[in-house]
């Protein structure tokens, strides 16, 4: 005959009974797990989203080679600066020269009146400090003046600030939504742990042995879901990138689910149950 | 061993048990009659220290088991065994039913499996060890409860279960039942003398009906 199963091993209380708790409680953790990927996750989305900032720095006349390599090099060493390309007043002229209007000025005029520059872009989320990169460059030796986009940096990053709060703010209360949701999942099935629990301690089982069953019978099922639904939402982001399904269109640049999102929901997951556990084990007098 | 000083106690807005008195010493075999709603089975509830007496003393082996400490009121129910009709039915085999109750009672969970099947076994139960403890009959769960009860070795036994089907309880149990009065165990039973395949004789202690003023 087989040998029986440790009673706190075994499933929840009332299998049937537990159903539709199980199922509030699935969908609190997706609830919860949607919530934590768009609070996690908005503001390297919104980042990437920035458009590339350039600042340009102009070369005066009497900048020597020497000093043109050195900036290049310290430029480079910054950790705002993604890339700097040297235009020398050629290059800017033919640029300019390209707008039908300018052309026939810069014709009239003879002489190349551009001067050489670096165009830095900045990394995207370095665009907060276009101000400090733009004093740094002025600074520098051989540098006479530096173009910043003093009119777009600001505009964009307000728009930027609003968005993030607007994710946030419904993250969060998706996030409550959620845990509310939970809290009473878990209250109901430990309702239904009652009885089973008075019976131990009529037993005379001790404290620690009553949290055990209480604990298990209650953040098993929760950390189950919890982990099903963080691997699901990973998947769902992994698979719709692999297979094309979202690399278009305005679901192009989603964010993957970061791996903080699945380990707080699991943690929440186990933490939440292990609390009503608690209480259900041992605060009131069996 | 067990002992209720002047309890009183309040059912809702009835007002049972006024000033009741009992004292049980081992190896004696108490039966307490009265009508529906007198408070048979509150006495046991107090005994298992699960409800307090709104007045008076309930004694087990000289403790309060209400008022001790948690410790305290484990060590106490795991010296008392109860035997109960309202008892929450468990997903549970009746052999791990029946070695839920050793193990709580502090007995390593394989140690409690093979006393489960051995006192199973020897009240010839044995057919039944594998069932799932909800689907078997009334009768045979009430056998159950009383083989676990006995399997516990308690200084105490409550017995507070109604059942029809008395018959179910096989002799091997029935002369256990009768061993275990014979010796040092004392025994509370709720109901008339001679109900429940509980060996006759005893002291028999009637409560009143219930007053309806509170």
């Amino acid at each position: 005959m087989a040998r029986p199963t440790r009673p706190w091993w075994r499933p929840g209380p009332a299998a049937g009974r537990a159903a539709p708790a199980l199922w509030l409680l699935t969908a609190a953790w997706i609830a919860g797990g949607v919530a934590l990927w768009a609070g996690l996750s908005a503001k390297p989305w919104l980042v990437a989203r920035r458009p590339v900032l350039l600042l340009e720095a102009f070369l005066g006349t009497g900048a020597t080679v020497p000093q043109v390599v050195s900036f290049k090099q310290a430029v480079e060493g910054q950790p705002w600066c993604c890339e700097a390309r040297y235009v020398d007043a050629d290059e800017a002229r033919r640029e300019a020269g390209q707008d039908d209007r300018i052309r026939p000025l810069l014709d009239a005029y003879g002489a190349n009146p551009f001067l050489r520059s670096f165009r830095v872009k900045l990394c995207l989320p370095s665009m907060e400090s276009w101000h400090e990169a733009a004093d740094w460059m002025k600074n520098q030796p051989g540098i006479v003046s530096v173009r910043a986009p003093s009119a777009t940096a600001p505009k964009v990053l307000e728009h930027e600030l609003l968005l993030l709060a607007l994710i946030r703010g419904a993250a969060w209360g998706l996030g409550g939504f959620a845990a509310l949701t939970a809290l009473f999942a878990l209250g109901s099935l430990a309702g239904n742990l009652r009885g089973e629990l008075r019976v131990y301690a009529e037993l005379g089982a001790s404290g620690p042995r009553r949290l055990l069953r209480a604990v298990w019978a209650l953040a098993a099922p929760s950390a189950l879901i919890a982990a099903a639904v963080a691997t699901s939402l990973e998947l769902v982001c992994v698979l719709g990138r692999l297979g094309g399904v979202w690399t278009a269109g305005p679901l192009g640049a989603l964010p993957d689910v970061p791996h903080t999102a699945g380990a707080a929901l699991l943690g929440v997951a186990l933490g939440l149950p292990a609390l009503v556990g608690l209480f259900a084990a041992g605060v009131r007098r069996p | 061993m067990l002992q209720y000083l002047h309890v009183s106690g309040p059912q809702g807005r009835v007002w049972v048990l006024r000033a009741f008195n009992l004292e049980i010493k081992p190896g004696e075999l108490v039966h307490v009659t009265g009508p529906s709603g007198a408070g048979k089975s509150l006495l046991v509830r107090m005994a298992l220290g699960s409800v307090a007496p709104a007045s008076g003393t309930v004694l087990v082996n000289g403790q309060n088991p209400y008022k001790s400490s948690g410790a305290g009121r484990q060590g106490l129910r795991r010296v008392v065994s109860a035997v109960l009709d309202d008892e929450p039915v468990l997903n549970l085999t009746a052999e791990a039913w029946v070695a839920l109750g050793l193990s709580c009672g502090g007995r390593p969970w394989p140690a409690a499996v093979t006393e489960a099947r051995a006192a199973i076994e020897r009240a010839g139960l044995g057919a039944h060890a594998g069932a799932p403890f909800a689907v078997l009959s009334r009768g045979v769960r009430y056998a159950l409860a009383l083989v676990r009860g006995l399997a516990r070795k308690p200084h105490v036994l409550l017995v507070d279960w109604a059942v029809d089907d008395g018959d179910a309880v096989p002799g091997p149990l029935r002369a256990e039942f009768a061993a275990y009065l014979a010796g040092s165990g004392a025994c509370l039973v709720t109901g008339a003398p001679g109900l429940n395949a509980v060996p006759a004789g005893g002291r028999v202690e009637s409560l009143a009906a219930p007053a309806e003023d509170a």
